[in-house]
């Protein structure tokens, strides 16, 4: 059995299921990184791992030992399960040294001097040090997530839990924070990891489970999930990828509105403005040159589809009919324009034309 | 702020100077009233005790008065003579005879208003007040003039209670007695009870061999404390009305009527300084009689009731805390109905009902009630302001302190409460000092303490100003000091923060 084996495991409330049956386990030294968008359960499922959450059926096994069961000994558990919080949860009447001390003094027994020289020896792993004395209002987000690593590695934890432990964080200080985690990570500790860090997950995951409706909709190797992504909602969302679709069929097209709406999709992108007035000149001119004269003959779709920082955008034209409304000759300096604004994807494929247009 | 500071004393100089003429030297002869005839008090200003039901009769001889005004006590009423914010008092001839020989600028009305019986009351379900009334009638009447003119004379070397010297064969009896009515009965500066009617009692408790044990109270607790079965018998220069007679029985001692007691002519010449000879009235509220031991006495029931109180209290909070933790629906109805009914009546009513209704039976002293009513009215608030204190910290602190592995009830007492402190503490200390403000009010339950004393020597001295003062400045010393202790222990609780090198 693996370290830590989840079978099953449901959660349910009144309105919502965060979790829908997820199965999934964790070996020694494995560095699971949970991706996927918000509110679909990533929190819940690690939660429940340490039973912050009472998960609704299912099993958690950690270490051989089911504690979904109504006598497993929690507390045992959480004191080998580390846990660092979003919001970092330091104890606010505590200097940072006295946050670390505390619990080991409290839980593990330990004497002041012992507490204190693990403390000591923590903090310089996060290179804290020189803040042992501070209380946590006087330190930054970032180092208040560091001290939190340090306090939750001085219990020695077999796994260590991440939820979303750079999500509160502002720019300048996530960097720190994923430093530590990556070095934990070569130190070979065991961790379980809710990030939205799509770059964490990818340099340090040995496992990355993409969740989507409360399950684990896909997982793999870093390479498996970034690079070459199965399924669509798994690479729409590690691409970043959104989509607009536009619909002109029966005889009847309303232009104005199409080119409008599509503007729209593109401010709500934040594109430049070279790029948005790109989309829209190539729509325009491919509209006039090759759907005005053949809209009677052939229902059209218009999707575009952008992904990342706005580095790729495609310009999708589905159409109908038994002939190829793209083969005619056109006007050319229409012809000139759209050969100068975008790269034509060939499709073998009959009933579509993919436009890349160039940034 | 300074301007403000330098206006007020500047003000306060400024009518100090006009105050500072006095009483002049004493006159060997009786003075003379300022007004001698009821024609004279047409628009003036007529005084009467709180209660007293005599308007109607007042005006049928004074038709044209300016107005009535009330005072609570007689000292009160005389020094707004002496002030001249009034003109006349309406006062019994013990009173009135007391305060005239005491002070030369007052003086006696030549008209009496009404007569009436002075009377010591005896519980209905007393038995024996037939053998009281006989032991009465066998006192020389001569022996009550005697009495009467020793406890209303200027002289109070002489006022001392005779001595016990019978065994009290006959049991004792528990006589409810007014604790601030000179000369009927009042407290002495070393507790004992003294006065006219005191001494009559022990006159007649001699010829029946009983042992006599005095209840100094507030004059408005007398009555109830004879009803609820607390004493068999009351004392407060009490006169026999219908409306007495029906919750007591009396036996009349002494014939007396109410009289205004006026300025004397050079009363009315001179005028009245609270500032007048101040180092001799704060000696007579301080230093005469050993005044202060009273006013230690005091503080020191002050100070027991507030702080033993205040822990049980806090006790009672915390109880009341961790039993809100419980999440049990029964007892959070009680607990809100129990806060709700606290916070719902006054304190003087609570302490009364404890005193007379709850431990009425019982022998149990007052400052044992005291405590146990201070400590059910403390125990709410402290208990409102812990459990908001608790409330208001994050949740994400118990989910910390659980993932390291805490139980619910460690992470309670390691992270919560100490955090929740920091916001309650300053709260719960001025909720302490109001306690020891609130606690002025045990006087209605039979329990001396600082405001009471303050209120016996004023009884003593005839004088407001000073005790009052004096026992505003301790009030204030105490309350501060208070919290400069409890500050002190708080340090000492939480420690200091850990410093590694």
């Amino acid at each position: 059995m693996s370290f830590i084996e989840i079978r099953g495991l449901r959660k349910e409330f009144a309105d919502i299921t965060p979790l829908a049956g997820v199965d999934f386990s964790v070996e020694k030294g494995d560095v699971v990184c949970l991706i996927g968008p918000s509110g679909t359960g990533k929190s819940t499922l690690i939660r429940c791992i340490n039973r912050l959450e009472t998960p609704t059926s299912g099993e958690i096994f950690i270490d051989g030992e089911n504690v979904c069961e109504k006598d497993a000994d929690i507390p045992a558990l959480r004191k080998k399960v580390g846990m660092v919080f979003q919001s970092f949860n330091l104890f606010g009447h505590k200097s940072i040294i006295d946050n670390i001390m505390m619990p080991q003094i409290d839980l593990l027994g330990k004497t002041e001097q012992e507490a204190e020289s693990e403390a000591l020896k923590q903090l310089k792993r996060v290179g804290l040090e020189s803040k042992a004395n501070s209380m946590p209002d006087e330190l930054s987000g970032g180092q208040k997530q560091r001290a939190a690593i340090a306090r939750a590695l001085a219990m020695h934890p077999q796994v260590m839990l991440f939820d979303e432990p750079t999500s509160a964080l502002d720019p300048t200080m996530v960097t720190e924070v994923k430093n530590v985690i990556r070095k934990l990570a070569d130190d070979g500790m065991t961790m379980v990891i809710v990030t939205h860090e799509m770059q964490l997950a990818r340099d340090i995951a040995t496992r990355v489970l993409f969740m989507d409706d409360g399950i684990i909709y896909e997982q793999g190797t870093p390479f498996d999930i970034f690079e070459n992504p199965k399924k669509e909602k798994t690479r729409s969302f590690v691409l970043k990828i959104t989509r607009w679709n536009w619909d002109c069929t029966e005889n009847c097209y309303d232009y104005i509105g199409m080119s409008a709406s599509m503007e729209e999709f593109c401010r709500s992108r934040f594109m430049s403005r070279k790029q948005l007035n790109s989309c829209l000149l190539v729509l325009d001119e491919i509209f006039t040159s090759y759907i005005v004269p053949a809209y009677h003959d052939h229902d059209f779709s218009f999707e575009l589809e952008v992904s990342g920082d706005n580095d790729k955008i495609k310009l999708t034209v589905n159409y109908s009919g038994d002939t190829d409304p793209f083969e005619r000759e056109i006007d050319p300096t229409s012809e000139a324009i759209i050969q100068k604004k975008t790269k034509t994807v060939l499709s073998d494929e009959m009933g579509k034309r993919v436009f890349e247009i160039v940034i | 702020m300074k301007r403000i500071i330098a206006l007020l004393t500047a003000v306060l100089i400024f009518s100090a100077v006009f105050m500072l003429p006095s009483n002049a030297a004493e006159e060997q002869n009786k003075p003379k009233p300022e007004f001698k005839s009821f024609d004279e008090l047409n628009g003036k200003t007529i005084s009467m005790l709180t209660g007293a039901p005599f308007e109607d009769l007042i005006s049928s001889k004074v038709p044209d008065l300016k107005e009535f005004s009330y005072y609570a006590n007689a000292s009160e009423l005389v020094m707004a003579l002496k002030t001249k914010k009034t003109d006349a008092g309406l006062l019994n001839t013990m009173i009135v005879d007391m305060f005239v020989n005491k002070d030369s600028d007052l003086a006696m009305f030549p008209e009496p208003l009404k007569e009436a019986q002075f009377g010591i009351g005896f519980s209905k379900s007393y038995d024996d007040i037939d053998i009281w009334q006989n032991a009465f009638d066998s006192i020389d009447p001569n022996v009550i003039d005697e009495v009467w003119d020793k406890w209303t004379g200027a002289d109070d070397s002489v006022k001392i209670m005779p001595e016990v010297d019978w065994e009290g064969k006959n049991g004792t009896v528990r006589v409810a007695v007014g604790d601030s009515m000179q000369p009927a009965c009042y407290v002495g500066s070393d507790g004992q009870v003294l006065g006219l009617e005191a001494e009559i009692i022990l006159l007649m408790a001699r010829q029946l061999d009983y042992k006599v044990e005095f209840l100094p109270m507030e004059f408005s607790s007398l009555i109830a404390s004879v009803e609820s079965g607390k004493a068999d018998m009351c004392a407060g220069s009490l006169i026999i009305t219908d409306e007495r007679k029906k919750a007591l029985n009396f036996v009349a001692y002494y014939d007396t009527a109410f009289v205004f007691i006026v300025r004397s002519e050079e009363g009315s010449a001179n005028g009245y300084g609270i500032f007048g000879d101040f180092t001799d009235k704060l000696k007579d509220a301080l230093i005469t009689d050993g005044r202060y031991k009273l006013i230690l006495s005091g503080l020191g029931t002050t100070i027991v009731i507030s702080v033993v109180s205040g822990m049980i209290g806090l006790l009672m909070a915390f109880g009341m805390e961790a039993l809100k933790r419980k999440n049990k629906k029964p007892i959070d109805v009680f607990l809100s109905f129990y806060c709700r009914l606290v916070a719902g009546l006054p304190v003087v009513v609570i302490l009364m009902i404890l005193y007379y209704v709850v431990f009425a039976s019982s022998e149990l002293p007052g400052t044992f009630v005291a405590i146990v009513g201070f400590s059910i009215i403390f125990a709410p608030k402290a208990y409102a302001l812990i459990t908001n204190a608790v409330d208001a910290i994050d949740k994400e602190q118990l989910e910390g302190a659980l993932a390291l592995g805490y139980t619910e009830k460690m992470a309670y007492r390691r992270v919560i409460l100490p955090q929740a402190r920091r916001i309650y503490f300053p709260l719960l200390k001025t909720q302490f000092a109001l306690l020891v403000k609130e606690t002025s009010v045990v006087g209605y339950i039979a329990v001396v303490d600082l405001t009471r004393s303050g209120d016996i020597i004023r009884g003593h001295t005839l004088e407001a100003f000073f005790p009052l003062l004096i026992v505003a400045v301790i009030y204030f010393l105490l309350t501060w000091l208070i919290t400069v202790v409890i500050d002190a222990g708080n340090t000492i609780i939480t420690g200091k923060r850990r410093k590694v090198s």
